[in-house]
C-alpha cells in the first residue's frame, strides 16, 4: 500500500521535476535506487510480518506470544524500550504484561488506568500516538516518572475497534527522534499482534474447555463402569454355575447377556480413547519436516506385520526431502492409522501401495489396499465420530484407539483434506494432501 | 490348612456381595468393609491374608487406606490388590506409589482375579 502510494507520489512529482530542471538522467537513477529501497523495505516488512505471525502462532501459550511480540519488535525498530499492556478483562485497568528495557520492579508496579497518561489516552481514545518530545505535549502536562524519555510511539491494539490493549516504544538506539514511518511500521506490527493476541487467547480457552471436557468423560465412565461390573459378575456367577447347575437354553441367554456386556465396556474404553485423542488437537506443535523420511519409516514400522500377513508392499517414494510445516507426531499417526487399515482389511497375499506425490503448494500421500473394501453407503459415514464402532464390532476387528474422524480433524486442522475411492471385494484408496506451508482452520 | 482369609472393601454392596460369593466359591474366607475407616479397623483387627480395596471409598478414600497400611510396619506385609474402575496410567502409577501389591480394572475377570490372589497369598 505504501509502495503504491509511494509510486503514486512519485509520479506527480517526477513531471513536475522534469519541467523545472529538465535533468533527467539524474532523476533516472534517483528513481531506481529509491525503489530498489522501497521494495527492500516493502520486502522486509512483508518478512517481518510473517515471521511475527508464524512465531506467535507456534507459541506455547498467551505468555510466550507477548515475550515473543516484544522481542520482535524491539529488534525491527531497534528501540532500546517496549512494553506491551494488556487490558483486564473487567476491571478499567491495563496491566504491563511484557516489557523489555524496563526495570522488573517497574514491570510488576505498572497498572495503568484507562485515560491516564500516555498509554491510558492512547486505549481510551483508540488512536495512535506520535510524541516527538513529550515536554512540549499540552495533552501530557504532568508526565513524570522513574522513567522518562523524549520522544515515544504508543499504539492501540485493536480488534473491530475494540482495544485489547496498548504497544509503547520509547527510544531508539540511533537516538534520532520517531516519525511517521516508524509510527506506520508500528501500527501494522499491532494490527497483527492483536489478531495473533485473540487467536492465543481463544487458543488457552479452547484448552481449558477440553480439559472440563476429559475430565468430565473420566467420570462419566467411571460412574458407567461401576453398575456395569455387579451387572457382569452376576451374570458370570450363574454362567459359571456358582449357584446351581442351568440348562442350555439358559447358559445361551446368559453367554448374549455376558457378550453385550463385553461390548458395552468396550463402547466405554473407546469414549475415553476418542475424547483423550480429541483434546490432543489443541495441543498442536508445528514444526519444518521432511515428510519423504517420515512415510518411510512408517512404513518400516509395518514391515514385520507384512511380511507375517503374507501381504506385498509397494513404495513409490522420491529419495527428495520435501519439507511441510505440521505436527510431525500426529501427521505420523495419521500415516500409521491408514497403514494399519490397509494391513487389517486387506485380503491374504493381498497388495498394498504408497505413494508419495510433491505438487507445488501441496504433498499427497495415497495409500491403497487391495482389501475388502467399503461399501457406498458407508463411505460417506466413514469419517463420522463413532463409525468404526459398528464395523468393528461388525467385522472382529480391534480398531487402534484413533477413529477416522479423529484423523481427518488432524489433517483438516493443518489446512489439508482426505479423499476416498472405494470398490468392494478390490480395495480402498485413501489420498491426503497436506499444504507444505502453514495453512490455519479454526 | 486353614482358610486364607479376604478383607473386600467396596461401598457398592452388591460387588462387595457377588465378589463374596466368588471368592468363597473358591474356597476362601471372606470379611466385607464398606467404607475406608471400617477397612483400616478391619485390617488392622484381623489382619486378613489378603485385601481387595476399592479406590473411591466414603471416609478415607482407598489410596489412603493402602498407604497406612504399608506404611506401618505391622500390617505392611499384607498383599493389597487395588480395584478400580478408573484405568489410566496415571492412577496404576499412583497405586505403585502407595505401596499396593498389584492393580485390578472393574470390570474384572474373575480368573484374572483369582490368579492374582493365589499368587500374592502363595496357594
Amino acid at each position: 500500500m505504501a509502495l503504491n502510494n509511494w509510486l503514486i507520489n512519485l509520479i506527480k512529482g517526477k513531471k513536475s521535476q522534469r519541467d523545472s530542471s529538465g535533468n533527467f538522467s539524474r532523476l533516472k537513477g534517483e528513481l531506481r535506487d529509491k525503489s530498489r529501497d522501497s521494495l527492500e523495505e516493502e520486502f522486509f516488512k512483508l518478512r517481518v510480518a510473517y515471521e511475527i505471525n508464524r512465531d506467535v502462532l507456534s507459541s506455547t501459550g498467551l505468555e510466550e506470544a507477548l515475550n515473543i511480540l516484544v522481542d520482535r519488535i524491539a529488534e525491527v525498530m531497534s528501540v532500546e524500550i517496549v512494553s506491551l499492556m494488556l487490558v483486564g478483562k473487567s476491571s478499567g485497568e491495563m496491566l504491563i504484561k511484557f516489557a523489555k528495557g524496563l526495570d522488573k520492579e517497574i514491570i510488576r508496579d505498572a497498572k495503568v488506568k484507562l485515560g491516564e497518561g500516555v498509554s491510558g489516552w492512547v486505549a481510551q481514545t483508540g488512536q495512535s500516538l506520535l510524541i516527538k518530545d513529550i515536554s512540549k505535549d499540552p495533552r501530557f502536562p504532568k508526565r513524570g516518572g522513574r522513567y522518562s524519555t523524549d520522544s515515544l510511539l504508543s499504539v492501540p491494539l485493536k480488534v473491530y475497534d475494540k482495544v485489547i490493549g496498548v504497544i509503547n516504544v520509547n527510544n531508539k538506539e540511533s537516538g534520532e527522534i520517531f516519525n511517521e514511518q516508524d509510527l506506520d511500521v508500528l501500527n501494522r506490527i499491532a494490527d497483527l499482534s492483536a489478531i495473533a493476541v485473540v487467536n492465543v487467547r481463544f487458543r488457552e480457552d479452547a484448552k481449558e474447555l477440553d480439559v472440563l471436557r476429559s475430565e468430565f468423560i473420566a467420570n462419566v465412565s467411571h460412574e458407567l463402569r461401576t453398575p456395569l461390573t455387579a451387572l457382569k459378575e452376576s451374570v458370570g456367577l450363574v454362567l459359571d454355575e456358582i449357584t446351581g447347575s442351568i440348562n442350555e437354553k439358559q447358559k445361551k441367554l446368559l453367554n448374549l447377556a455376558s457378550q453385550n456386556i463385553r461390548r458395552l465396556n468396550g463402547l466405554i474404553d473407546d469414549l475415553l480413547d476418542f475424547s483423550k485423542a480429541e483434546a490432543g488437537l489443541h495441543h498442536m506443535k508445528r514444526t519444518l519436516f521432511d515428510i519423504t523420511n517420515m512415510v518411510k519409516s512408517a512404513t518400516d514400522t509395518f514391515l514385520p506385520l507384512i511380511e507375517k500377513k503374507g501381504l506385498e508392499i509397494k513404495g513409490i517414494l522420491t529419495d527428495k526431502k520435501i519439507e511441510i510445516w505440521g505436527d510431525e507426531d500426529k501427521l505420523y499417526e495419521v500415516i500409521t492409522n491408514f497403514i494399519d487399515n490397509a494391513v487389517k482389511y486387506n485380503k491374504p497375499r493381498g497388495k498394498i501401495k504408497i505413494k508419495l506425490e510433491d505438487a507445488d503448494s501441496d504433498v499427497k500421500i495415497k495409500i491403497a489396499d487391495t482389501g475388502i473394501g467399503i461399501p457406498g453407503e458407508d463411505l460417506s459415514r466413514l469419517f463420522n465420530r463413532f463409525s468404526r464402532l459398528e464395523s468393528s464390532l461388525k467385522e472382529g476387528v480391534k480398531g487402534t484407539g484413533l477413529g477416522l474422524s479423529i484423523v481427518k480433524d488432524i489433517v483438516e486442522m493443518h489446512g489439508g483434506k482426505i479423499e476416498v475411492e472405494s470398490k468392494v471385494d478390490e480395495g480402498t484408496t485413501f489420498s491426503i494432501s497436506l499444504p507444505k506451508n502453514l495453512r490455519i482452520r479454526r | 490348612m486353614s482358610k486364607k482369609r479376604i478383607l473386600v472393601v467396596d461401598d457398592e454392596q452388591a460387588l462387595a456381595e457377588l465378589v463374596k460369593m466368588r471368592l468363597e466359591t473358591n474356597g476362601y474366607e471372606v470379611l466385607s468393609a464398606f467404607d475406608g475407616q471400617e477397612a483400616l479397623d478391619k485390617a488392622r483387627k484381623e489382619k486378613p491374608d489378603l485385601i481387595i480395596l476399592d479406590l473411591m471409598l466414603p471416609k478415607i478414600d482407598g489410596y489412603k487406606v493402602c498407604r497406612m497400611l504399608k506404611f506401618d510396619e505391622k500390617y505392611k506385609k499384607i498383599p493389597i490388590i487395588l480395584f478400580t474402575a478408573r484405568a489410566q496410567e496415571s492412577d496404576k502409577k499412583m497405586g505403585q506409589d502407595v505401596g499396593a501389591d498389584s492393580y485390578i480394572v472393574k470390570p474384572f475377570e474373575p480368573k484374572a482375579l483369582l490368579a492374582k490372589i493365589k499368587e500374592l497369598t502363595g496357594g
